[in-house]
């Protein structure tokens, strides 16, 4: 009698719980794209967010605040895995057009008196702002061990970023919570909820979209992948019930030698996943990111090499569901193999050149670089973790980690092509410390 | 404090009345070493107390490792063994635990695109299979005169329903991989014992 009373009860209570929205919210219009021109990189501006407060930085995010301006987040420390590594975030000025000092959100120590439980170390974060303008962070934390043995933390700011409430742990997975980490950018569904995109890497490497309420409580989740070579899915939604998924490729080469960029995709709001397939981007092992475009669907931002991320490029997605290149952030192909540290410094020096800094600035910012990159008088560029939004005006932000020392923040706009060539202009984050003011208008671009 | 900070505390104290022997002691030793561990629990090392590095190390243990944890530290603390029949649906219980592990885990932790996990949200179309998995061992438990640890699964799932761990997912409530472990070396132990074929003698404090 006790057991049908005790699981009556459960299945009563599984019944009268509303199921959640089976449409995502679309942020852009869903409207079938037009024959897509050749489209061109305009207005391209480069700058750099992170200051010289922590000598590694990886891992950045980007999101548009409602009130106009932009937050980005990362983190950064004497090292990956540091016990001194801390989350920050940075405001973007859109009167003045630069990025605020950087502001010590999160730590270790922060992070274990709100969660109750020893932490070592912080990860990977992730920033969106939801259809209510409540900001969302969510970020990693590991207790023991490596990264395999992730959690992911959950965090509101109902002002913008000004404040942040009490981190909350978010339970991902029935094996001691571990290993789930976070990556690519946040949806949002109809209801309300928030669609993360996640993966695993502790027993296989999957990944995995947790559906998760604006009370930090998990939904339910739904598989991408399986296995052991996919991870970092991001996510991009055409319609209230379609979209793709595009994932980090983390296995052995193919028959011709290429590792290449993971795709799946849902037509249930994601509810279920097709079986991931290979694009035609090469990938080495690296992460990717994903935006909409108005008329191409979709592009996006890859280290497009079976090697190494000393390539950044961005691609287009064509009527002909194939991927092309339309831009190059970074190519240091020439220069790739073992280059010498005195070389690797000329390099840098030569690409800061024409950033708008002092000298004292640009010197810092190419010796952090050698002293994180060189090893023996060899060193290595790297160009990675891109993640890209779409703003309101239709212009993009990319941010990514330049040489493990500095988070870069390029802003442009894809349109057809016309005669103009793209005009680029690189520089260093004001040490301006003013708060985002007024919104961003289209006579205001970033 | 959520039944998942009370976890680590119970897998703490369960840890050193396994350690101490506490079932052996004398009364006063019992109840000074239950003082002891009381106070150990919220005594800080570097700024946290023990059980939260226990916690940050195994999570928030299900309700049915609670419970279990409890049943043996009231029967440490208070030094009563276990009947045989007790004893039996005990190993019932983990007979149960293991077949579930056997096959939750691999499935969970990326092996196959079905992810049995995913039924453990109330939200979820499928949701009455993880209820009606459990509802089912709960009844086989049941008719194998095991009623002591098939409450045990109704205790849990009722649990579910109040939501007393932070977890959301019913299976967080049902099974851990830490009961699963201690499964093993219950049957592993019961099987020696059995083996060595040693008579048993009923204990003068023999309760439950």
């Amino acid at each position: 009698m006790g057991i049908v009373i005790a699981f009556g009860v459960a299945f009563a209570n599984s019944t009268l719980t509303p199921a959640p929205s089976h449409q995502f919210s679309v942020p852009h219009p869903v409207l079938p794209p037009p024959p897509a021109p050749t489209h061109t990189v305009t207005r391209i501006k480069s700058r750099i967010i992170n200051d010289d407060s922590a000598r590694l930085v990886h891992a950045p995010a980007i999101a548009q605040l409602d009130s106009g301006g932009l937050i980005a987040t990362w983190w950064g420390g004497s090292r990956e895995g540091g016990k001194d590594v801390k989350v920050f975030t940075s405001f973007f000025n859109p009167d003045s057009l630069t990025w605020d000092a950087p502001i010590t959100i999160l730590t270790a120590k922060n992070t274990q008196s709100q969660t109750l439980r020893y932490i070592r170390k912080l990860g990977n974060a992730v920033i969106a702002q939801d259809p209510q303008g409540i900001l969302h962070l969510f970020y990693v934390s590991v207790s023991f061990g490596g990264w395999a043995a992730s959690a992911i933390n959950w965090s509101t700011s109902f002002d913008e970023g000004q404040t942040w409430t009490a981190s909350k742990r978010l339970i991902t997975s029935p094996f001691l919570n571990l290993s789930t980490l976070v990556k690519g950018t946040p949806i949002f569904y109809q209801d309300g909820s928030i669609g993360l995109p996640v993966y695993h890497e502790f027993a296989g490497k999957f990944g995995e979209l947790l559906r998760v309420n604006t009370s930090g409580e998990v939904l339910t989740k739904t598989r991408m992948s399986k296995g052991k070579h996919s991870l970092q899915p991001v996510i991009h939604i055409s319609s209230p019930t379609h979209a793709s998924a595009l994932m980090r490729y983390a296995g052995p080469a193919d028959n011709t030698g290429n590792k290449r960029v993971l795709q799946t995709t849902t037509q249930d709001a994601g509810a279920h996943w097709s079986e991931p397939t290979f694009i035609n981007i090469n990938n080495p092992n690296s992460a990717v990111a994903l935006a909409h475009h108005n008329t191409l669907g979709k592009i996006g931002v890859f280290n497009d090499i079976n090697a190494n991320r000393y390539r950044l490029k961005l691609y287009q997605h064509n009527p002909d569901k194939q991927w092309s290149t339309t831009y190059s952030f970074e190519d240091k192909t020439q220069q790739a193999q073992q280059i010498t540290q005195h070389d690797y410094e000329k390099s840098l020096q030569n690409d800061v050149r024409q950033y708008k800094a002092t000298d004292a600035k640009k010197t810092q910012i190419v010796s952090r670089a050698v002293e994180n990159m060189c090893e023996n008088d060899l060193c290595e560029f790297q160009y990675d973790y891109p993640y890209l939004i779409q703003d309101n005006h239709n212009q993009y932000h990319l941010v990514y980690t330049w040489n493990k020392s500095a988070i870069k923040h390029i802003s442009f706009s894809l349109n057809p092509t016309t005669k103009l060539p793209p005009q680029h202009s690189e520089e260093i984050r004001s040490e301006s410390s003013t708060a985002p003011t007024s919104p961003l208008t289209t006579d205001n671009s970033l | 404090m959520s039944a998942g900070i009370i976890s680590s505390f119970l897998v703490w104290a369960a840890l050193l009345a396994f350690l101490f022997q506490l079932k052996r002691r004398p009364v006063r030793v019992r109840i000074l070493a239950a003082v002891i561990i009381i106070a150990s629990g919220f005594i800080p090392l570097s700024g946290l107390p023990i059980p939260l590095y226990i916690r940050a190390g195994i999570g928030d243990l299900s309700i049915v490792t609670q419970l279990l944890l409890s049943i043996y530290l009231i029967n440490s603390l208070a030094g009563i063994y276990s009947t045989p029949a007790r004893k039996t649906a005990y190993q019932h219980l983990c007979i149960f635990i293991l077949v579930t592990g056997a096959w939750f885990y691999p499935t969970t932790l990326g092996l196959t695109y079905f992810d049995p996990y995913r039924f453990g949200y109330i939200t979820d179309p499928m949701h009455w299979l993880a209820l009606g998995y459990f509802f089912l061992g709960a009844l086989t438990l049941l008719l194998l005169r095991s009623s002591w640890t098939s409450s045990i699964l109704c205790i849990a799932t009722v649990s579910f329903c109040f939501g007393s761990l932070e977890s959301t997912n019913y299976w967080d409530y049902m099974i851990d991989p830490i009961v699963t472990i201690g499964s093993i070396i219950f049957l592993s132990c019961s099987l020696i014992s059995q083996l060595k074929r040693k008579p048993t003698k009923p204990h003068p404090r023999q309760s439950f």
